[in-house]
């Protein structure tokens, strides 16, 4: 049998949706582990219906994954528009399209059991669906998904999703033998014979694909010497807050934060930790700030919503200068917003929602890897320097899963004990260096260090005080303290060349898809560059510099702006996004924004497609911007 | 947490230090000339000294209000938060350092208005700590608003035509929640009941609620019948109760009361007047929950930790 | 059966050991900690100890040198001072030697026989309490160090000089017991002073007396019922500070009773009365319970520590029907002529008796004359002029429903009257039966009831002159209207 003819490409991106709880999630962590398996790269992005139990066979129904897989072992983000999609209804599948998540020329698999369906409404759309794809430049393969997996199981609702990831192995040249071993470690905690169903039904996908496709892909991969991991980020926030060495986390429950605290549940009593819930985000940070104030920093997780209730807490930790670290996994906004999707609107909240002046330390991870390293710095930070630490996550790094490098775990530090010496007669609570602002800490248990904690203004011996020169003074040490982080920060460095025509600025996890974006546009010949901030409070030195080497910079980010285009909108009240209010402020520098709320990540495209236009360059012939392609549909 | 074997021995060895009243006193107490508030720091400084406990090993927390200032005056840790919110921190001290004993001091509007949503979960977690709520009923630190205690048709500077509502009982409130473990009630102008009730609270291992009463004799000097002149008293009596100075008799009546029988306890908490004073309900045997959270975790040593975290990695390792 | 007995015994042991183990081993991770930390104020700010604190992450945007040189100034001033450090050093192998030791050592080291030298056994048990004084002595010092307490002026002198004298109840507790075990068959007045001078050092030893059988004699003078020799259960009234348990080895919650015992931080007498060699289980646990409910072996506890009062640290409650002196039963059959019966026969010594192979001797049949006989109970409350020329007799169940009588020979009638005086003592001291408190009582009732009758009285006058008053009324108004309608003419009123 020759079999399909292969095709080989250094990258593919594609999804499987279904309705919700047809497995096509399961499907998709199977493939993802073949794939990863065979050493390509991998980012992975859950597709989640807004609702708990959405009406079934609709377009609020569509539940499954996009992946992105490539032969080089680090993908960045979650790709462009997708090349594959197979979906097992065709709502599903326009909901994809509704999405413009779909390239032009996509390859649609689809199950034609509805073609020949006994309910005429589902016969009338599918064929309305793929006529619509069939006008435009797509591909449609019908795949009896249905019909095939019947003839191993009696419900194929429990199957369908093992024999079309047989048939994604098929189409993407992987070792089925593999694919075996996969299904059998997914499944290994059920029963011998739902496994063996399960990979029965794999292995006949496989030979199906095999049998009927006229072509395949195949992604070469290499192996790689490092163990990897896959993980998403909010499982790496968990992984990492053990590493730590937190001992408490307080939350209560938010999307999309909780996951975070779930994969911490299961785990941390084994680690010497609990999380504790508590019965508002107000009792979650107050339970966090008395654990930090005994003696041992505690965390708590939240996203916008919590963000905005736990702000007078926020406030007491800077006046007491107890340490705190807050993670805000941001979600669309605001108010309630859209809780399952990514923006990244929580910045100047971060940075100045506490009354008053309250300086305090952001920082934003970037990548899944970053999740997993940055509460040890956040901790670290925190308790030496006696500072609120706020963590800005996102939904995307939330849910998407990435493959990494191994932590090596064996470098984790031992928790250094609680320190419960006796103070030094005449010690004083807050024992400002005059330079620095830095002070040591006197925690409950150490003879000789009592006193009180006030919320109150506050003088080196901790008693409260109302004259103007002590107010001040403590305003000038507690700000002193950023600019003591600030000296021992590093500028960033500068992805492409070190001077250009348009610097491109971003923080948090637009970053890959922004050095994807600026590699796309430098092929082509565009002095296009890009900074990345992982500091957003102290920032990090030499900014001016950098920026000042560019024709024009521009931040790109997941929040909202005016667009200069609209209506009534004029220089005096455009307003910018959250990054690019706080850089023109900082380097008195006439920076721009790209900043939409497309509650999805960037795609690399877009954003070349923006880098283009502020050069003037004609862009491809490409279809138009994402925003109004959803209402006008695929031409 | 150190053994009980540990601790036996170095109070053995510590109990030759002992400790004086000036060992609890920070600074002078800045309250008006006959506030209430005097009466309870004194007796928190006497139950304190009469237990020889090491003033570094004591936290108190508070929120904002009169009361609340009481850590500055407390020659202890304390924690002067923020109003409302003094319950979950005292629960974040009591889970991270649960050998150190946690006293919360709060107000009746911290406690009762904005913080009652603290104040009830509190209760069901029946974390060990003593929570006295100083009852003045009003907000006297803001200069005289109404709060959720004020008494009936009460004049304040938010309600100039009299309060709207009957109080709110607080003694009624905690008896309907899940979990208590101790309940009682005591008055600022009774100072060998309050000191009574205090030791009582601090000898109880659970969440000690204890409601006082309180005169503030700027704002509400003719609350409680005249600041306790003309206020109808009952004690409540029990061989385990809280034991009543034989001049108290004569300030109230004195009834017998099982504070083991939730159903008795629940009756006497809904009675205003005579306000029911002494040890209304006490159930020794309620789990605190800091205990119940240290008891299910394990500490493991630094390289049972690295194994484990090892094999956390390995389940989530592709290749 | 001694293994029976020692294996609660031993259950105690191992776990006390265990525990002292554990909390030598906290003890050491304590001052292991202060080490640690210790290292930590001095060199945890280095780069290469931040690098490995912060993570891979940090290198791309953290000078982790200047970060080092900014942090590390104030911590290294928190370092422990150098002689604390020292101190600690060289304590923490001292207590690891302890910890490695006391888990494995095994109970005969700390159990012994009564009979052997007194000399020999204060040896022993001095170096047994000893010896765990110098692991508390380890872990108090080891407290303070980690509380940073230890003041040389103050402390060395006080820790020089250290033994089992110094230790408090609590540790006194956690220690593993030593044994003493005495066999007190018999009224062996010699090993009980034995045991009374062994404990009167005052050392927490526990004395493990076992008995199978009943005293044999009676010791009065004149052959009154007051005993003359010192009895195991009213030890507590020579000895107040000395724990006393008696109970039997087939009690339910034995086992428990035993370990508290073992672990009061007072000398202790732990009386148990014990299967003979080769009794069966059963058997021997109604030969126990018969034994008790004959006031034979009553089974008390004395705790010193359980109140100031001595009533309540005396305790009878195990022992059934303690209001009365003895318990009933009702015996139904028919008597040695056939004719049916039915006694109520309280259970005493000496029916016990009939079932002790050593005592049944003492019961004999009744002669043909039956005017001489009079039940034993009855007996023993006759004076001693009244009692001569009387035979007391007691009925027991015999074999197809008879009841026959038994004539008590006048050694266990002693012996009974002995026993019934005994039992009414422990009864006065642990506070149930009280003559003042009876007299009171009485007279109380007297009054209370007389007050009462007199209200009832007066409150009974009172209705009478009221009903009297309301009919005269009543006839008066009657009357009044009766003439108004006669005569037309309304009342005024």
């Amino acid at each position: 049998m020759p079999g399909p003819r292969r095709i080989r490409l250094p990258e593919h991106t594609l999804e499987i949706v279904s309705d919700a709880g047809e497995g096509a999630q399961k499907a998709a962590v199977a493939f993802a582990q073949l794939c990863a398996k065979a050493g390509n790269g991998l980012w992975t992005v859950e597709i989640i219906p807004s609702e708990i139990r959405p009406p079934p066979h609709t377009t609020g129904s569509a539940s499954g994954n996009r992946i992105r897989l490539a032969e080089r072992s680090r993908v960045t983000n979650a790709g462009n528009r997708a090349n594959v999609v197979l979906a097992f209804n065709e709502m599903a599948l326009l909901s994809r399209l509704e999405a413009n998540s779909l390239a032009d020329d996509v390859l649609v698999l689809i199950d034609d059991q509805w073609a020949t369906h006994e309910m005429e409404q589902y016969r009338r759309s599918y064929r309305e669906v793929l006529d619509r794809f069939r006008s435009g430049a797509a591909k449609i393969i019908e795949v009896p998904l249905e019909k095939e997996t019947l003839r191993h199981v009696e419900d194929a609702q429990r199957g369908k999703n093992m024999f079309a990831v047989g048939l994604l192995c098929a189409l993407y040249s992987k070792d089925p033998n593999v694919l075996d071993e996969v299904i059998r470690g997914i499944f290994k905690d059920k029963t011998q014979q739902v496994v063996e169903v399960a990979v029965k039904l794999a292995a006949a996908g496989h030979q199906y694909g095999m049998a009927h496709l006229e072509e395949c892909f195949e992604i070469p991969s290499s192996q790689s010497e490092v163990p990897k991991v896959a993980m998403n980020g909010n499982t790496a926030l968990a992984l990492g807050a053990i590493s730590a060495g937190f001992e408490l986390c307080s939350m209560y429950p938010i999307t999309p934060a909780t996951s975070a605290s779930h994969s911490l549940s299961e785990i941390f009593e084994d680690f010497g930790g609990f999380v504790h819930q508590a019965e508002d985000e107000i009792a979650a940070i107050g339970v966090a700030l008395g654990a930090s104030y005994a003696g041992k920093t505690a965390l708590t997780i939240t996203s916008g919503p919590g963000m905005a209730l736990k702000t007078e807490f926020q406030g007491l930790a800077v006046m007491t200068e107890t340490p705190l670290v807050i993670v805000d996994v941001q979600r669309g906004g605001p108010s309630t917003g859209l809780p399952t999707k990514i923006e990244q609107s929580d910045l100047l909240h971060a940075l100045y929602g506490a009354p008053g002046d309250a300086p305090k330390v952001v920082i934003a991870p970037s990548t899944v890897e970053e999740c997993y390293y940055i509460l040890s710095v956040a901790r670290k930070i925190a308790e030496e320097l006696r500072m609120l630490v706020i963590v800005l996550s996102d939904a995307n790094l939330a849910t998407g899963q990435q493959l990494f490098d191994r932590p090596d775990v064996s470098k984790t530090p031992p928790r250094p004990p609680l320190d419960l010496s006796p103070v030094p007669l005449g010690t004083l609570p807050y024992d400002w260096d005059p330079t620095t602002g830095l002070s040591q800490r006197l925690i409950p248990g150490q003879p000789g260090g009592m006193g009180v904690t006030t919320s109150l203004n506050h003088d080196r011996d901790g008693k409260a005080c109302y004259d103007s020169e002590r107010n001040e003074r403590g305003h000038a040490m507690r700000s002193r303290k950023l600019a003591t982080l600030q000296q021992s920060l590093k500028p960033p460095t500068v992805h492409g060349a070190s001077e250009g025509d348009l610097l491109l600025v971003g923080w948090g996890s637009t970053r890959g898809a922004v050095e994807e974006a600026v590699d796309m546009a430098r092929a082509e010949g565009l002095a296009v560059s890009s900074v990345h901030i992982q500091f957003l409070s102290p920032l990090p030195p030499g900014l001016k510099n950098i920026f000042r080497r560019f024709r024009r910079v521009t931040t790109v980010e997941l929040n909202y702006s005016d667009d200069w285009s609209d209506p009534l909108i004029t220089e005096e009240n455009r307003r910018y996004g959250q990054l690019a209010w706080l850089l023109r402020a900082a380097t008195l520098i006439d920076v721009d924004c790209f900043a939409k709320v497309p509650g999805r990540p960037y795609m690399p495209v877009e954003i070349l497609d923006e880098i283009k236009r502020v050069l003037d360059v004609q862009p491809a012939l490409a279809a138009p911007g994402p925003a109004r392609a959803a209402n006008e549909g695929v031409n | 947490m150190v053994s009980m074997l540990a601790e036996e021995s170095l109070l053995e060895v510590c109990a030759i230090e002992t400790h004086s009243l000036e060992d609890y006193e920070a600074e002078p107490p800045r309250w008006c000339k006959g506030c209430g508030d005097h009466g309870v720091l004194a007796a928190l400084q006497r139950v304190l000294r009469k237990n020889n406990v090491d003033p570094e090993n004591v936290v108190s927390v508070s929120g904002i209000g009169c009361s609340s200032r009481l850590p500055h005056y407390l020659k202890t840790y304390g924690f002067h938060g923020i109003h409302g919110r003094a319950l979950p921190i005292a629960t974040g001290v009591r889970l991270s350092r649960p050998e150190l004993p946690v006293i919360v001091i709060m107000g009746d509007g911290d406690c009762f208005s904005i913080g009652g949503n603290h104040w009830l979960h509190a209760i069901r977690y029946n974390i060990n700590a003593v929570v006295l709520v100083l009852d003045n009923e009003v907000y006297a630190l803001t200069k005289m608003q109404a709060s959720p205690t004020t008494p009936d048709g009460w004049k304040t500077n938010t309600t100039p035509r009299g309060t709207y509502l009957h109080p709110l009982n607080p003694l009624s409130a905690v008896m309907g929640m899940t979990n208590i473990s101790f309940v009682a009630q005591t008055a600022t102008w009774l100072p060998a009941h309050l000191d009574e009730t205090i030791d009582k609270a601090w000898d109880h291992h659970g969440l000690s609620f204890v409601r006082i009463l309180q005169r503030c004799p700027v704002f509400m000097p003719k609350a409680f019948g005249e600041g306790g002149l003309n206020f109808p008293v009952v004690f409540l009596e029990h061989a385990d109760g809280i034991p009543i100075h034989p001049l108290l008799r004569k300030r109230g009546a004195v009834q017998a009361h099982d504070h083991r029988d939730i159903n008795e306890a629940q009756r006497v908490a809904v009675t205003v007047d005579p306000a029911p004073m002494g040890l209304v309900y006490q159930n020794p045997d309620v789990p605190a929950y800091e205990e119940i959270r240290w008891q299910r975790q394990d500490r493991p040593d630094h390289q049972t930790f690295l194994r484990r975290l090892e094999a956390e990695m390995d389940r989530y390792t592709v290749t | 059966m001694k293994e029976q007995i020692l294996q609660p015994a031993a259950d105690v042991w191992r776990r006390h050991c265990a525990a002292l183990g554990e909390t030598l081993a906290e003890t050491v991770d304590g001052l292991e900690n202060l080490l640690r930390l210790d290292e930590y104020h001095r060199h945890g700010h280095e780069p290469d100890r931040l690098q490995s604190a912060l993570g891979p992450l940090a290198a791309a945007s953290l000078d982790v040198d200047s970060l080092s040189q900014v942090l590390g100034k104030s911590t290294r001033s928190r370092a422990m001072p150098p002689e604390r450090l020292v101190r600690v050093r060289e304590l923490i192998p001292k207590l690891v030697e302890l910890k490695e030791a006391w888990p494995d050592v095994p109970l005969d080291r700390a159990l012994i026989e009564l009979d052997t030298n007194h000399g020999e056994i204060h040896e022993r048990a001095e170096a047994h309490f000893n010896q765990l004084a110098q692991v508390f002595r380890a872990v108090r010092i080891a407290q303070l160090e980690i509380r940073a307490k230890y003041d040389t002026q103050v402390h060395d002198a006080g820790f020089a000089d250290f033994d089992w004298r110094q230790l408090g109840p609590g540790e006194l507790r956690a220690c593993p017991p030593f044994l003493v075990i005495a066999r007190l068959d018999g009224c062996d007045g010699a090993r009980l002073r034995s045991v009374m001078a062994l404990l009167e050092t005052g050392m927490p030893i526990k004395v493990l007396a076992l008995r199978s059988s009943v005293c044999e004699a009676a010791s009065g003078a004149g052959g009154t019922a007051v005993p003359s020799r010192m009895t195991i259960e009213t030890l507590p009234l020579a000895m107040r500070g000395v724990y006393l348990l008696q109970t039997h080895s087939a009690a339910s919650g034995f086992q428990a009773q035993l370990s508290q015992a073992l672990t009061v931080p007072r000398p202790g007498v732990i009386s148990v009365f014990c299967p003979r060699h080769g009794e069966a289980e059963n058997a021997f646990q109604t030969r126990a319970e018969r034994a008790v409910r004959a006031r034979a072996v009553p089974m008390c506890v004395y705790d010193p520590d359980r109140d100031d009062r001595f009533v309540m640290c005396f305790d009878l409650s195990s022992n059934p029907s303690v209001d009365v002196l003895w318990t009933t039963d009702k015996l139904t059959g028919r008597d040695s002529q056939g004719e049916p019966v039915e006694v109520d026969e309280p259970f005493t010594l000496a029916h016990f008796a009939a079932s002790e192979p050593e005592l049944a001797t003492e019961l004999a049949d009744p002669p043909e004359r039956t005017d001489t006989l009079v039940p034993l109970v009855d007996f023993l409350r006759l004076s001693r002029h009244q009692q001569v020329g009387k035979l007391p007799f007691i009925s027991l169940a015999a074999e197809e429903g008879t009841i026959v009588r038994k004539v008590v020979s006048r050694k266990l009638a002693a012996q009974c009257a002995e026993r019934l005086h005994l039992w009414q003592t422990l009864r006065e001291i642990s506070g149930i039966d009280n003559p003042h408190v009876n007299t009171t009582r009485t007279t109380l009732q007297r009054e209370l009831g007389a007050e009462r009758d007199a209200q009832i009285e007066s409150l009974r006058q009172n209705m009478e002159k009221d009903a009297t008053s309301r009919e005269r009324a009543a006839v008066a108004s009657a009357v009044r209207k009766l003439v108004a309608r006669l005569t037309g003419i309304e009342p005024q009123n």
